[in-house]
């Protein structure tokens, strides 16, 4: 699996301004599978349609509304 | 009483005993430096023994108890802790070589609910770098041997503490869970092994992975002992903003209630097409939910491939959280940084900061999703690991049916229902809806009470 040319780019522009800076083999090796997680998470997104969900942040860690006390 | 017979007391057998003065917290601490001393220099379960503070913990308790001042069921009880939680005086590696000269000045919340309930704090167990892998394998510490079988992984992260446990170098110890770090070793060591809800227990002076995901919880051999160390450890925490003021309940008493009349859902389809569940795994389910009918839950069946999905989304918050929290060190300290780890963590720079936000939509979608499909459904049954116990050091398709529910925040939990292939245990895993952790607690029981485990000690502890 080969990481598209954009996300290539995007990612090693990415290490760089945070001052990250592997050798090309590193980059060679982790490649592939980061090709496969950026494909796998890709997949789930476009397969739902999260457009204009409200990703309510709160209630992902408390559960708040069952019981879960005040904030 | 001998030792041996001391190590294959379970907690609460042990708490019962010490309750009534027939053993000693200071000889119960013995029992369990002697069985380290005979086996930890393979199995590598520790890193450090605080032996000074629990020497004294053993000796005030042994005191306080003979004065009848007895705090209850952990009083006097040899406890191990994760080496990613503060212990006062001690250094919090994680697992890491970056992290190994922090002295912490305080105890993190876990260790001193802990304290405070009279444990006595045995030491603290190996894990791999900052929590980062579903295996044992750590570049600095080595790999951690499954008491069960020593050429057998003990799967990751809280590897040294399932392996104490279930090697009876003490009766419980606590893990942490991003995605099945207290589960799959739990499942791999034939241990019980709860993700309580995210906020019930408190993650003060916890090394961090995952802000969102991270959750503290025990591992023991037997739902009762989980129950009594949860009862210790739960609780709001004003040092955490995570955790919610909640009743936290007697857990230990909730598991009398037993489960008649749930409803317990077997997840038949989970989004997967592949070979797993092993056969051993699947009779081993099946073998759980039997014992669960046997004691008058309702079983039925439910279709959930969300659960593939989730693993993903959680997968990649937990990635991108990660690399938030131990970029300094990418940055500044690449070498002290294993290779596994900073391959895993640089992944995370290949992410937009938009998928984050995406990943989080589709976390709000996907729990909203399995409630409609739970509907009045009390439990959710899967197995805890999709395979029994991979080869030392290797790491498998360990965490695929746990992450999902560290992305839902409900609690999960495992009970052992089997021995599989190279004679290493198969687990049951199930999950309740939010602060139902007393339910998760109860159908565990039901499990081990109607199920074909019985009680079952690794050859470390029987000596066979």
């Amino acid at each position: 699996m080969t990481l598209p040319d954009e996300i290539q780019k995007r990612w090693l522009a990415n290490l760089a301004a945070a001052g990250i800076e592997p050798d090309t083999a590193t980059i060679e090796r982790v490649s592939r599978d980061v090709a496969e997680r950026q494909m796998m998470l890709r997949d789930v997104l476009e397969r739902l349609d999260c457009r204009g969900v409200n990703p309510d942040y709160l209630r992902q860690t408390a559960g708040k509304e069952r019981g879960g006390g005040d904030l | 009483m001998v030792t041996s017979d001391i190590l294959r007391l379970s907690l609460s057998e042990l708490a019962e005993k010490i309750a009534a003065r027939e053993i000693s917290p200071v000889e119960a601490l013995d029992a369990c430096l002697e069985q380290i001393e005979a086996h930890d220099g393979e199995i590598n379960a520790f890193r450090v023994l605080t032996l000074e503070r629990a020497r004294q913990q053993a000796s005030e308790a042994h005191a306080d108890i003979a004065a009848g001042d007895y705090r209850g069921p952990l009083h006097g009880v040899p406890i191990a802790v994760k080496d990613l939680v503060d212990m006062r005086g001690e250094t919090t590696p994680a697992g890491s070589k970056v992290l190994a000269d922090r002295v912490a000045e305080q105890d993190s919340a876990v260790v001193s609910r802990l304290a405070a309930a009279g444990a006595v704090i045995v030491g603290k167990t190996h894990m791999p770098e900052f929590a980062y892998s579903p295996g044992s394998n750590n570049a600095h510490y080595g790999p951690v041997q499954n008491p069960w079988n020593r050429e057998r992984d003990t799967g990751g992260s809280s590897s040294g503490s399932g392996a104490a446990v279930a090697a009876g170098m003490c009766f419980g110890a606590t893990g942490s869970d991003t995605g099945g770090s207290i589960r799959m070793p739990s499942a791999f060591c034939g241990l019980v092994g709860i993700k309580p809800t995210h906020g019930l227990v408190s993650a003060y002076g916890a090394q961090t992975l995952s802000w969102s995901l991270d959750h503290m919880g025990p591992m023991t051999r037997t739902a009762r002992d989980a129950a009594l160390m949860l009862d210790a450890m739960a609780g709001s925490d004003p040092r955490d903003s995570r955790t919610r003021i909640v009743p936290v309940g007697d857990f230990a008493r909730a598991l009398d209630e037993g489960v008649e009349g749930l409803r317990v859902a077997k997840i038949v389809d989970d989004g997967w097409d592949d070979d797993y569940p092993t056969p051993a795994v699947r009779q081993g389910v099946d073998a759980g939910l039997e014992a669960l009918a046997a004691a008058g839950a309702e079983i039925t069946e439910i279709a959930l491939p969300e659960i593939r999905d989730l693993n993903t989304v959680n997968l990649s918050i937990l990635n991108i959280e990660a690399a938030a929290y131990y970029e300094p060190y990418l940055r500044d300290r690449w070498d002290d940084v294993s290779e596994w780890t900073r391959n895993r963590l640089i992944g995370a720079y290949a992410f937009s900061p938009v998928d984050f936000v995406r990943a989080q939509q589709a976390r709000a979608v996907l729990r909203a999703r399995v409630e409609e499909a739970m509907g009045d459904v009390d439990l959710l049954a899967l197995p805890g690991v999709p395979h029994e116990a991979p080869p030392i050091g290797k790491v498998e398709h360990n965490g695929r049916y746990c992450g999902p529910f560290n992305a839902l925040s409900w609690p999960a939990i495992v009970v052992p229902v089997g021995l599989g292939e190279h004679g290493v245990p198969v687990s049951l895993q199930l999950v309740g809806k939010p602060w139902q952790d007393a339910v998760v607690l109860r159908a565990a029981h039901a499990v081990e009470t109607h199920g074909p485990w019985q009680g079952r000690l690794s050859p470390v502890l029987t000596g066979e």
